[in-house]
């Protein structure tokens, strides 16, 4: 089924949505969430609890792509467990070195609660990443969306692991100088 | 929350177009690479079909190239020489979306757009201009950009950042009013024309961006479909192909295109290149230096012939106390190769990296030479002599053959492989280029060495030509300034005979620039002096940049000069006066009886290779021996 259909069942408040939703999708949620918790079951559990808050999301939200819509909440499900669990560090694969990659990134050992906001850094890499190429913006999300590893990114992208890590190297020092240009402290 | 997560999830909350298409749910644009490499087993054996090595080598060459497929979408070339025109115009067909967008943007001419606009203030002058507010890319998939930020994001999209940055400069900004006809008016900042010297090919007006319409559409695959290749390097196939003016006229006209980080591109002219602003860093050049491709390697190590662990051979140079150290049997450093002790060995490895035309023009620095036995029984050298072009000793050919045998020149410093590096600095890079200075000495005296220069080519980013050519480009014309000092005879011989006597100088046949003869008189070189007088010259003016600054890349700004070309501006000019004045001197670190004057096409801080040099020998110097 198509995806506007999948959003025309959610907005008629149809729950064939769900299933459809499932059907389409659901391989690919199950990798996502799996990236950061690093098991079958709990992933599982983070998929449906990101469908369930995509049931209660649409309406009023309008997903441009359903598919990353519903991606960001099954994240979000999958770091709030490991929160829940207190074992962030734990879940282990490339999460880990995920949240390690981007500590070292703007790091100087300072808390940021008063440093800036999710929202707005959010907007800033919007920003920063629709400027640079594709190639680059897709190692990036790729790593630290999709936490796929250097190898995995190369082979899926067909290009040396030096050439994504040159990549991701770079693309995290333009988006450090930019976000400091805009006035964020890191 | 700790800060990585904090990022973590304000990236995880990115634009779900981003998301989606980093997993590959837009189209890609089409890539063609190019593969440098030859399978050397496969060549040798094809080779042993014929008596002569290198004519079977440049044979299985031309058979792999007839026999390789034209450059379909996504197919790859098995080549690194382009035969026929077909492969060109294959290659030119399926030029990266980029380079038809650069065109594209450069010219304004493409798609279908309707011309809609009148241009400026011209206007009553007869003189109208139109631009295009709609028009679709060359893959007719991308609207002309409607807004500055648009334009930026597209630029962006498909440049580096420093490319994008140094392009967004030429987008001017101007302002559109509604005409009665309904058409609109745009007029165009001056400034931008006097800076640029040239007229805006982009205007913003009113958040708008409209492109310039040049009048002829050439945009595109039809513009090549003609193209025939005139010549082509390891990096570069120039070609030419019929152009129809605006009158209607059929003209040859020269195209390049050229090879960079992503594949072919279509050589553009950037005349505004901020050399101070880079991306790249010294920690990411260490990485690439470290990671270069193993011709680099090999190309260095030909050149220096001082790497590896091989045996040193001492051979006793006639005419000459001195033992001079050669290498023999030395393994190169990715070990896998052993250095060639056969003119026809060296030509195999080359082929293996490099195209054939580089290579022949290669061995023509090869250098011939007799072994003979000195009587203590050790071995000496016995040079034809072939005098180097240039007589800097640094030039000296670097592989001798001797007897079918050959014998690399070993330098005075080990400076083979990164530790040439380890001092890199002044880092700058665009699309295809990474430049930067590192220390060199020379006997005792340590120089900060310009010539770090890196190329992106077919094979990965090799070390640029002037590493590996015979005569080191990129220098001052140290011929030109050792005509300062020189009596009007004695220039007579060099130059040739005199063509003509100015206000300024004199002018030989062969001669560079005006001759001039300034006398001391009210306490400096003011007065007429043009007059051949007794004594040594001691002005040439109206040197063009390219005659005095050999193989630099213009436009240079003058901060560059002075960074990375050792010119030094003298002590009593204005930072303004330098970047803003009709001439600025400077000094130079290796010629210090002489002060050099760039006079015309210093504007706004670059010289371009039509600028004009004045050399002066220094006030202080004028009875000094000739600087050179």
């Amino acid at each position: 089924m198509d995806d506007n259909d999948i959003i025309r069942l959610f907005n008629e408040r149809n729950e064939t949505a769900l299933s459809e939703l499932s059907l389409k999708y659901d391989t690919y949620f199950m990798s996502v969430a799996e990236k950061i918790v690093c098991n079958h079951e709990d992933s599982k559990i983070c998929v449906n609890d990101a469908y369930l808050k995509t049931w209660e999301s649409i309406p009023p939200a309008k997903p441009n792509v359903l598919r990353a819509f519903v991606g960001k909440l099954v994240k979000n499900a999958a770091v709030n467990m490991l929160r829940a669990d207190n074992a962030q560090k734990r879940g282990g694969g490339e999460f880990t070195l995920v949240l390690d990659e981007l500590g070292e990134f703007i790091s100087d050992g300072k808390t940021a609660e008063d440093c800036f906001e999710e929202a707005q850094i959010t907007e800033e890499i919007n920003k920063f990443l629709w400027k640079r190429s594709e190639f680059n913006r897709r190692v990036f999300l790729l790593r630290y969306w999709y936490c796929e590893s250097v190898s995995e990114i190369a082979k899926e992208l067909s290009v040396s692991e030096h050439k994504v890590s040159m990549s991701l190297y770079r693309t995290r020092l333009g988006l450090k100088a930019h976000l400091v240009k805009e006035g964020y402290t890191l | 929350m700790k800060k990585a997560e904090k990022m973590f999830m304000a990236i995880n909350n990115v634009d779900e177009r981003l998301i989606d298409e980093a997993k590959g749910s837009n189209e890609k644009p089409v890539l063609i690479r190019v593969e440098k490499h030859l399978p050397v087993k496969e060549i040798i054996a094809f080779a042993a079909c014929f008596t002569v090595l290198a004519a079977g080598i440049f044979a299985a060459m031309r058979f792999r190239m007839n026999g390789a497929e034209p450059a379909d979408s996504g197919t790859q070339i098995s080549s690194p020489v382009i035969q026929t025109d077909t492969e060109l115009q294959a290659i030119l067909s399926e030029l990266k979306p980029s380079d038809d967008i650069f065109d594209w943007f450069f010219n304004g001419v493409s798609g279908t757009g309707e011309l809609r606009f009148y241009f400026g203030k011209d206007d009553s002058q007869g003189e109208i201009y139109h631009y295009m507010p709609v028009g679709r890319a060359p893959g007719g998939s991308i609207d002309y950009p409607q807004s500055y930020s648009e334009m930026e994001e597209l630029i962006y999209k498909y440049f580096t950042d420093f490319s994008a940055e140094v392009f967004m400069k030429y987008v001017c900004h101007g302002t559109m009013t509604a005409r009665p006809d309904g058409s609109y008016l745009v007029s165009v900042e001056d400034k931008h024309r006097a800076e640029n010297n040239k007229n805006p090919l982009f205007i913003e007006a009113d958040e708008k961006m409209y492109c310039r319409y040049w009048g002829i559409d050439e945009l595109g695959k039809s513009l090549f479909n003609m193209a025939k290749i005139t010549s082509q390097n390891d990096n570069a196939i120039s070609f030419t192909y019929p152009y129809q003016d605006k009158y209607g006229n059929l003209h040859d006209k020269d195209g390049v295109i050229e090879y960079e980080r992503d594949g072919w591109r279509l050589y553009q002219y950037m005349p505004l290149l901020d050399m101070d602003s880079y991306s790249i860093n010294y920690s990411k050049l260490q990485v690439i230096l470290k990671d270069l491709a193993p011709a680099e390697t090999i190309a260095n190590w030909f050149l220096m012939g001082n790497s590896g662990t091989g045996k040193i051979h001492k051979f006793l140079f006639p005419g000459s106390d001195t033992v001079h150290e050669y290498w023999q049997g030395v393994s190169a450093p990715d070990s896998k190769h052993k250095a060639p002790q056969t003119i026809d060995e060296l030509k195999e490895l080359m082929l293996e990296y490099f195209t054939q035309d580089s290579v022949d023009d290669y061995m023509k620095r090869v250098r011939k030479g007799t072994v003979m036995k000195a009587s203590d029984g050790r071995d000496f050298v016995v040079f034809d002599v072939v005098e180097a072009p240039d007589k800097s000793p640094t030039d000296y050919p670097p592989f001798i053959e001797i007897d079918g045998n050959l014998y690399f020149w070993n330098a005075p410093q080990k400076q083979i492989g990164t530790p040439l590096y380890e001092t890199a600095d002044n880092i700058f890079e665009r699309d295809d280029t990474i430049r930067f200075t590192y220390d060199r000495s020379y006997g005792d005296t340590v120089y900060n060495y310009v010539g770090g220069d890196l190329k992106f080519e077919r094979g990965g980013w090799k070390v640029a030509a002037r590493h590996t050519a015979w005569h080191s480009p990129n220098k001052i014309n140290a011929d030109i300034i050792s005509d300062i000092g020189l009596t009007y005879s004695q220039l007579a011989e060099k130059r040739g005979e005199l063509v003509a006597n100015t206000h300024d100088g004199v002018l030989f046949k062969n001669g560079i620039g005006i001759y001039g003869w300034r006398s001391e008189k009210n306490g400096g070189f003011n007065g007429d002096g043009g007059l051949p007088n007794a004594g040594g010259c001691n002005i040439i003016s109206e040197v063009k940049s390219f005659e005095l600054l050999t193989n630099f890349m213009f436009p240079i700004s003058i901060d560059n000069l002075c960074k990375l070309y050792g010119f030094i501006p003298v002590s009593d000019q204005t930072e303004t006066e330098l970047l803003d004045g009709y001439s600025a001197s400077f000094k130079h670190r290796l010629y210090n009886n002489v002060t050099f004057t760039v006079n015309t096409g210093c504007t706004y801080g670059y010289i371009d290779e039509g600028s004009s040099w004045q050399i002066t020998l220094n006030t202080d110097c004028i009875d000094a021996v000739p600087v050179i």
